[in-house]
């Protein structure tokens, strides 16, 4: 009979073995491990970002005078532009606080914007996650709003001292409590994913039923400010139809998200002033 | 000895290989899919290393690629340690100096290495079951056409590191020492 050759097992045992010193590892020290990794490999990013923007300034530099005078008188004359709206903006804040000490009103500002810069995207069939160059250093927390020009970006996922990875509007796992503009009742939005043509879409469910939508005059879909992480009135998407869900009183309908959250580079954190800390029941 | 130059170039080599599908995936988001080919990743260690020295890669390796990823933290090192292990056991009935079996063992270990990924996004969320399916699939099928051409430049990559550094340029004749 043949004899079994015990060391011809060494990987198999050496795999069980490290199995069950997983398994009982404590989660405090994977954690420690999953923080380490990230802490080294996030400078890695950045100077990737850092390389990206040189070669960008590099490729300006071949374009010719003309193109880039252009360019200047463009940025000059929006430039002026938003120096009206902001000294109209100003006199509009005097007035506010103006109205609120007289009322006695608590302020209106709830949140610091934090702008941040996208230096990794990760927009797959099973995630849809990007990860800014700004992190716990710069008081950004676990589940922040995130927005951009066109609406909400989604909420920060995870948080490392340099770099925050952030949850996007259409991952599967991104729910949110939203409205239709100028309309006060509540319905669920949830992420989709992208399509197959690579379209980022969402759905809502709990609309109610005396809503139409069409594809030619979609509904825009707003946020509530319910709960507290996101202001009201923050863009979500539009909603080219509606039709009963499964219940029978409601509507339910996909959301056609901003195409630009594709190729995102700059969004801003919203980070509340009076942060309340969320209990943590784990012990 | 347990150290061997070569874990650190096969961990070296591996996180260029994450970083640069990680750069093109941050690339092409227009096109709504990532590429995923992280199968080359878990190959060369265990054909080519001692058992102990396959177990330090593989691990430093798949800690690296569970911190990039968006997944459970440790998915990927437990893939890579069970992939790697199996590989280990009968690598004597593979030419692991040519590239046709490592390659043929990439698209292998990468598909499985999918279908972990896609058993867990449906697992999370089995309303979109179906709209996953599809994307998955595709996505799956353009990376392993990807991975036609990246493996066996991989492989010859880390080969030429081997002999670059001045290491063994051979795997190691038994495989249970």
């Amino acid at each position: 009979m043949a004899r079994i050759r015990l060391d011809r097992l060494t990987p198999i045992v050496t795999l069980i073995v490290f199995l069950i010193i997983w398994w009982l590892t404590p989660s405090f020290i994977k954690l420690f491990t999953q923080s380490v990794f990230e802490e080294i490999q996030a400078p890695i990013w950045i100077a990737s970002d850092s390389l990206e923007t040189l070669a960008n300034n590099t490729v300006n530099k071949t374009k010719s005078k003309q193109v880039l005078i252009d360019t200047i008188v463009e940025l000059k004359r929006q430039n002026a532009y938003y120096k009206q709206i902001k000294n109209i903006n100003e006199n509009y804040k005097t007035e506010i606080d103006r109205l609120q000490s007289i009322l006695d009103l608590p302020s209106r500002d709830r949140f610091r914007y934090e702008l941040a810069h996208v230096i990794q995207r990760n927009m797959g069939s099973w995630w849809q996650t990007i990860r800014i160059n700004k992190g716990s250093k710069h008081g950004i927390k676990e589940g922040d709003a995130v927005i951009f020009v066109g609406g909400v970006v989604g909420r920060i996922a995870k948080t490392n001292y340099y770099t925050s990875q952030i949850d996007l509007l259409s991952n599967h796992s991104f729910r949110i409590s939203a409205s239709f503009i100028n309309e006060n009742r509540p319905l669920f939005y949830q992420g989709k994913g992208p399509d197959l043509w690579g379209q980022p879409k969402g759905r809502i469910k709990n609309a109610p039923q005396d809503l139409i939508s069409n594809s030619v005059k979609p509904l825009q879909l707003v946020t509530t400010g319910l709960g507290g992480i996101f202001p009201k009135g923050i863009a979500i998407g539009l909603v080219p139809w509606l039709e009963p869900d499964n219940t029978g009183m409601f509507q339910a309908g996909e959301v056609l998200l901003d195409k630009r959250l594709l190729g995102i580079q700059e969004v801003a954190v919203l980070i509340p002033f009076n942060r309340i800390e969320a209990i943590n029941h784990d012990f | 000895m347990i150290f061997d130059k070569r874990i650190l170039l096969l961990f070296a080599s591996n996180v260029l290989l994450l970083h640069l599908m990680l750069l093109v995936n941050s690339s092409i988001t227009f096109a709504g899919f990532n590429l995923f080919i992280l199968g080359p990743l878990f190959i060369i260690a265990p054909l080519y290393l001692r058992a102990d020295q396959f177990f330090i890669t593989s691990l430093l390796t798949g800690f690296w690629v569970d911190a990039a990823l968006p997944t459970p933290f440790g998915l990927v090192t437990l893939l890579m340690l069970s992939i790697g292990s199996f590989i280990l056991l009968i690598r004597l009935r593979f030419r692991a100096e040519k590239n046709f079996h490592p390659a043929l063992l990439a698209q292998i270990a990468n598909f499985i290495t999918g279908l972990t990924f896609f058993y867990l996004s449906i697992s999370s969320n089995f309303i979109d079951f179906f709209s996953l399916l599809s994307t998955g699939c595709i996505e799956l099928i353009i990376s392993h056409l990807v991975l036609l051409g990246v493996a066996p430049w991989f492989f010859n990559f880390q080969r030429s590191l081997f002999s670059i550094f001045e290491t063994k340029t051979e795997p190691e004749s038994l495989p249970f020492v």
